[in-house]
């Protein structure tokens, strides 16, 4: 059921020329990027250029995922498939799934940048393999913030706004740790998420870090799967 | 005795504080229409959505498909809700290859079974369209049809003939008759009309309570009068 899930919502995206312009624009942006650092800082390594990935999507995800959920609601789709016998781990799952795979084709647009890198100059690949890791995982928690934002309305656009306010409270949190001292600033920054990705997108792996990005991306599909079961029990929930 | 198809025992639901249905009880058999009728927000699609288990009640007990349990096949389930459930950007035959999918027709029979469909509810000339771009009422036989994909045994139907033309509306009716044969249907409906010309038994649903209709005579004048006289009793 998850692959009929995911496929379908693969190809609801790539329906409609949104998911093309998102993709394309994303590429767009990140190459700009890259090749503004190479030409004009002579930067021959990709953190600069994971930096840029992650600032880009931390804009892109609202965009992305606000659709997940939101749209399924307002169309009744998901009411009819929960009908039909879907369960809601699996729509969790299956969009999941989805996202995964949409973050990796986004990923894929900063191969050629690699390639350029390798052609021209030698860098070391360890710290370059190292630092998509880093993204990855980054971009798995912004995904799954996402899909957990997108539960939570029936419109597409306060879904959107509900993860671009979590998304940047995770990446500025760190900045109130001038205010707290002890434990609560060590933890305002062991939750910060720029505080946690500098080393990843650097190529120095970092357990504590990783365990952190995947915890959140299991907490927000905990959460997503705990709404969809709430929905069920007490009617329309959603802001 | 053959057990119902859905049978509904004594459930209430309340949304926060409201109570929208209390201690109500409904069966749906086989080879027969049930009609449910009530006034705008008097918990229909509520009723609708528990029958389906997509809405838990908060007491009494819901039963689908008890001979299921005998039976090596699963029984099927065909919904309808208010509003066409569709994706928008997905053509009319993939759309109804997906949800055949969903409803788990077996591989073999699901493309013998979408022809059939799609020639029982007139979709040859758009089934290569995009859902998004069809009118209301064409968006609507799409959603009936995936509802009746697979011959379901029992079908959920919330106000499936809003926003059909005369003719579809008739031809909806039809098809709704011939599916009663096979399966049991459960139909909430805001027109005597429809009650009167296809249920076999009918219920009013009014501020939380059921109460089940004389159809027998059909006549619509006397059924008229009997929902306004149970509705104004109780508001008095």
């Amino acid at each position: 059921m998850i692959k009929i899930l995911f496929l379908k919502d693969l190809n609801l995206f790539f329906q409609s020329p949104m998911g093309f312009l998102i993709i394309s624009s994303y590429w767009l942006l990140s190459g700009f990027f890259f090749s503004f650092n190479t030409v004009f800082v002579s930067a021959v390594d990709m953190v600069s250029g994971f930096h840029n990935m992650c600032i880009l999507l931390l804009f892109f995800t609202p965009i992305i995922t606000m659709r997940s959920f939101s749209e399924e609601f307002r169309n009744g789709t998901l009411e009819l498939l929960l009908a039909y016998g879907v369960r809601e781990i699996d729509f969790v799952l299956a969009k999941f799934l989805f996202l995964t795979c949409i973050l990796f084709i986004l990923i894929a647009g900063s191969f050629p940048a690699v390639g350029i890198l390798l052609l021209f100059s030698e860098p070391d690949l360890g710290p370059i393999l190292g630092g998509y890791l880093g993204l990855i995982l980054l971009g798995l928690s912004f995904f799954s913030i996402g899909l957990l934002s997108s539960v939570l309305s029936v419109f597409q656009i306060v879904s959107a706004v509900i993860a671009w306010f979590i998304l940047l409270m995770l990446w500025f949190v760190d900045y109130f740790s001038v205010f707290a001292e002890g434990v609560s600033k060590e933890f305002l920054m062991f939750i910060s998420f720029s505080n946690n990705y500098i080393d990843l997108i650097r190529g120095v792996f970092d357990l504590s870090s990783s365990l952190y990005f995947l915890s959140v991306c299991v907490f927000s599909l905990f959460l997503s799967f705990k709404f969809l079961i709430y929905r069920k029990q007490y009617g329309k929930v959603t802001v | 005795m053959t057990p119902a198809l859905l049978d509904i025992a004594n459930v209430s639901k309340f949304f926060q504080k409201n109570r929208i249905l209390h201690q109500v009880s409904l069966s749906v058999w086989k080879n027969e229409i049930v009609g449910l009728v009530g006034p705008n927000g008097v918990g229909k699609t509520t009723m609708i959505r528990l029958a389906l288990g997509t809405l838990k009640p908060d007491a009494g007990i819901i039963t689908r498909f008890q001979q299921a349990k005998d039976q090596k096949n699963p029984l099927q389930l065909g919904y309808m809700p208010e509003i066409s459930p569709l994706f928008e950007t997905y053509k009319v035959e993939p759309y109804l290859r997906l949800i055949s999918k969903i409803k788990k027709i077996p591989d073999g029979n699901d493309f013998k079974e979408i022809d059939r469909i799609i020639s029982r509810f007139d979709l040859c000339d758009i089934r290569g369209r995009t859902l998004g771009n069809l009118s209301k009422g064409t968006k609507q036989r799409v959603g009936l049809a995936q509802a009746f994909l697979g011959s379901p045994d029992l079908l959920l139907l919330d106000e499936p003939l809003t926003g059909l033309d005369p003719i579809q509306s008739k031809e909806i009716k039809d098809i709704v008759r011939d599916a009663s044969k096979k399966a049991g249907i459960l139909l909430s409906t805001h027109s005597i009309h429809d009650i009167v010309t296809l249920c076999n038994r009918a219920y009013l649903l009014n501020q939380g309570k059921i109460f089940e209709l004389d159809i027998a005579n059909r006549n619509e004048d006397k059924l008229t009068s009997q929902i306004i006289g149970l509705i104004k009793g109780r508001r008095e």
